[in-house]
């Protein structure tokens, strides 16, 4: 199946791209790597006029420790990311995370701005164009039916982001641009929830930095992802922690991200109530994994059962404390 | 038009702007030796390597490469002078129906230019993008095994 017709444009700089985006509005949608963006075209779920190439910014193209954390351009490859001694060093966990995304050839090309702007995800939507022609168009698709949720009225597609939970749980921010202003904001208040339309980036905005900020010391953390298989995998379930160890080995902070089970990254805010100078042991584990199952909300619009889904994400919680939390040990010991 | 090196030489060619380089290679070059599989970027057949890195060309948009170096399965060898990893997966039985194998030599030959002496989970991980559903995979990873074995012993 070839792609539909389109005008390519690649411009040079940051403003160029901001002024392209003012002038072509809803016709225009940008390109980073390509890696969801070419499938997209393909099964005709994105028919734009203009295509904005944006592998010309090499401004866009930058990682650099500073004294407040690691500053990422949003083009920076996968496999850059990957092969950087700064974060296979400082940021393991996040390494980690990386190399679980897809497959070499996929991280060779989609860049870590496109892996946060991923759209949200659903069987019943990701589909070619002959096999949606089969059932009619869903909610998300203008029809008025949702075949994931029995008389579901809104679109539950997921989020499938692999780093944007771990992100969040790092305190990640990142920088907005267009044309007209620069923000900047906590990652966390980037996804809306919404199905069809997962951050809150308008028409004429690009994402051009993350900035993740110093781990303190007794800090661990790390991400557990429910996957069919090891390679070329979209989560089915991903759970990100951090964990700060305060004085005689409580547990002083606590983070717990979920991913891949609801429309956005969710935040298991009740956690953090089960905290006052609690010990880690296997009382308090199933507690926070009772929490995280509670605050899951998958549905059946994956290829794994969604009660299984909830109750892996009980199973990754406990795994991804236990590693964090022996990471906080290591790092005291240094 | 846009200007880029296949397979170590320059070459100049019209080519719209909606065409993927995994079309431009098999519709206006003729080169066939890369294949078209999912076209989703899932199974790997269209592998080829872009400065040096394997990525999917089903996926890469043919004026993406403007300036940049492509190399097919073309350029590796041919029937007179196979290259090395051609002749292992010859001897080793890596090749049966033959769809995956320009792939996955593309994915191999990268893996061994920047890693001459990879572990076998090195091995696996670079062919991880490539989808096999003839040889269970143990054929292909022993006879990329064998040559980076011959080329430790050069080096020894």
């Amino acid at each position: 199946m070839n792609l539909p017709q389109f005008e390519f444009i690649q411009p040079r700089s940051v403003e160029e791209t901001c002024d392209l985006l003012k002038k072509h509005g809803e016709e225009a949608t940008l390109l980073a790597g390509g890696t969801a963006l070419i499938v997209y075209l393909r099964y005709r779920l994105k028919k734009p006029k203009v295509v904005i190439g944006l592998k010309g910014l090499t401004g866009l193209n930058y990682l650099s420790q500073q004294k407040e954390g690691l500053t990422i351009g949003s083009m920076v490859t996968l496999e850059t990311l990957e092969r950087s001694p700064m974060i296979f060093h400082g940021y393991p966990p996040l390494n980690s995370a990386i190399q679980q995304i897809a497959v070499p050839p996929v991280r060779n090309q989609a860049t870590l701005g496109g892996n946060i702007c991923l759209e949200n995800r659903c069987i019943f939507y990701n589909q070619s164009e002959f096999w949606r022609k089969t059932q009619g168009p869903c909610l998300r698709l203008g029809g008025g039916v949702c075949y994931a949720v029995e008389k579901g009225k809104r679109c539950q597609a997921v989020y499938s982001g692999d780093l944007a939970p771990l992100l969040i749980a790092l305190n990640a921010k990142v920088k907005i641009l267009s044309a007209q202003r620069e923000r900047t904001l906590p990652l966390a208040d980037f996804f809306t929830g919404r199905g069809e339309k997962p951050n809150i980036l308008n028409q004429d905005e690009l994402l051009t930095e993350i900035q993740i900020p110093l781990t303190e010391p007794g800090v661990g953390y790390a991400y557990e992802k429910l996957r069919v298989r090891e390679g070329m995998e979209f989560p089915m379930a991903g759970v990100a922690v951090r964990i700060k160890r305060g004085e005689n080995g409580t547990i002083e902070q606590i983070k717990i991200v979920l991913g891949a089970v609801g429309t956005a990254p969710i935040e298991v805010t009740k956690a953090s109530d089960l905290l006052v100078g609690q010990k880690f042991d296997d009382k308090i584990l199933e507690e926070f994994s009772n929490q995280a199952m509670e605050a899951a909300r998958p549905v059946g619009n994956q290829i794994m059962n969604s009660e299984y889904r909830r109750k892996m994400v009980g199973v990754l919680t406990k795994r991804a404390l236990r590693r964090a939390w022996a990471m906080t040990e290591k790092r005291e010991s240094s | 038009m846009i200007r880029f090196i296949l397979n170590g030489r320059e070459i100049e060619v019209e080519v719209p702007p909606h065409w993927t380089l995994l079309r431009l290679l098999r519709e206006r070059l003729e080169l066939k030796g890369t294949k078209e599989g999912c076209g989703i970027g899932e199974c790997g057949a269209c592998t080829v390597l872009l400065d040096g890195m394997p990525v999917n060309s089903c996926l890469v948009l043919a004026p993406k490469v403007e300036g940049r170096r492509v190399e097919t399965i073309e350029g590796i060898g041919n029937k007179e002078s196979l290259h090395p990893l051609q002749k292992s997966f010859i001897e080793f039985g890596a090749v049966q129906c033959g769809f995956c194998t320009p792939g996955v030599l593309m994915s191999a030959k990268s893996l061994l230019e920047r890693n001459p002496h990879p572990t076998r989970e090195e091995i696996k991980e670079a062919i991880s993008g490539n989808l096999c559903r003839c040889t269970g995979y143990q054929q292909i990873i022993e006879a990329i095994e064998a040559v980076v074995n011959h080329l430790k012993r050069e080096t020894i």
